[in-house]
């Protein structure tokens, strides 16, 4: 964990689809708009390596669409866009994560008792 | 510390470009693949300002992560090299027999076709394809590549010499009409059919499309009618002995 990554990365592993897809979901964007919109998020500094092979992985599960676009005076930016598939795929997992998140929440924030083990 | 830029991935080290590029090729990457992978970097680095290397890592680690679609690998694949040497079998076994019948023509006599030809046009053009689908190997190892590539290329040369059982005496008109068609039918066929030289392209709008290397693939598939022209020339109008 640094300050750049204040969660194991291994736990952002597990949550990095859901966050992307969640984030396209506002709409097409463009990849660096969408590592600083994470880290904007508190999901810290998202290399380029991770996310785009990710968004790679999601075009071709056909979950996102992409298309290279004119910059602004720079060099073009790929758009990525999610597709109907995706966007049902990412209300779907929205949900799962969301119950499974609870669960999570409801079981670490129990006091264990200190007998140990079930009886 | 001193940087190149790349001329065309401009906010990118040249190096980091380089490196990239070889081992994507040598993974298999078509020249699009690797020009989207490029493109992609050189757009986040633009925006963000930040070195390849900060935001992906060493090249060789983020070129292990471009995720390759079986069509960016395609031509790579075994079944698509040897598919395209076929062009090279032909104009390789015109080449020979064009030179045999030029032997032929100096010493009157019919043309030989021999058993080690055959071993010699399989074997070099096996292990041009052996070349290509391993050059990973060959630019991580040169050493061994360069020892035992020779000893596999001597070998085939030395067979192709030691073989000299016939399979036919052609007449020679015969076997130079042979020798011309599969000469120029090499040309045509690997113009119409062969791959495209497969070079780096940049997917963005408005990137230059790559053009040099258009006259590159043209003498490539011309090669061996270029090669059988100049040698020939040579050896018709050397007295021998």
């Amino acid at each position: 964990m640094t300050e750049a990554n204040p969660y194991p990365s291994e736990w952002l592993r597990g949550v990095l689809a859901l966050a992307v897809q969640r984030f396209l979901a506002a709409g097409p964007t463009y990849g660096y708009a969408i590592a600083v919109g994470l880290e904007e998020a508190g999901f810290g500094t998202i290399k380029g390596g991770t996310l785009y092979p990710l968004l790679a992985r999601l075009e071709e599960a056909g979950l996102v669409t992409t298309e290279w676009r004119a910059g602004d005076g720079g060099p073009g930016r790929k758009y990525y866009a999610l597709t109907a598939q995706g966007r049902a795929a990412f209300e779907a997992d929205a949900r799962s994560w969301t119950e499974f998140a609870h669960r999570v929440v409801d079981f670490v924030a129990t006091t264990p008792s200190t007998s140990g083990g079930p009886s | 510390m001193n940087t190149t830029r790349h001329s065309h991935y401009t906010a990118l080290e040249r190096r980091w470009v380089d490196d990239v590029t070889r081992e994507l090729a040598i993974r298999g990457a078509s020249g699009r693949a690797i020009g989207e992978a490029l493109a992609i970097v050189d757009a986040h680095c633009a925006e963000s300002g930040q070195e390849a290397e900060q935001a992906f890592g060493p090249a060789a680690d983020y070129a292990g992560s471009v995720h390759l679609r079986a069509s960016d690998t395609e031509a790579h694949s075994l079944a698509a090299q040897v598919r395209a040497a076929w062009p090279s079998l032909l104009g390789l076994a015109g080449m020979l027999l064009a030179f045999r019948c030029i032997d032929a023509y100096q010493t009157s006599s019919a043309v030989p076709i021999r058993w080690g030809d055959l071993i010699g046009l399989v074997g070099i053009i096996a292990l041009s394809v052996a070349a290509v689908r391993w050059i990973g190997v060959l630019i991580h190892h040169p050493v061994l590549s360069w020892v035992v590539g020779t000893a596999l290329f001597t070998g085939v040369i030395g067979l192709q010499i030691v073989t000299t059982a016939e399979i036919a005496r052609v007449p020679l008109p015969g076997a130079a009409i042979g020798a011309g068609l599969a000469l120029v039918g090499s040309g045509i066929w690997g113009t119409l059919a062969g791959p495209e030289v497969d070079v780096v392209r940049d997917p963005r709008p408005g990137a230059p499309a790559p053009r040099a290397m258009r006259a590159f693939g043209l003498v490539t598939n011309w090669l061996f009618l270029i090669l059988t022209l100049l040698a020939g020339s040579v050896f018709l109008f050397v007295p021998k002995g």
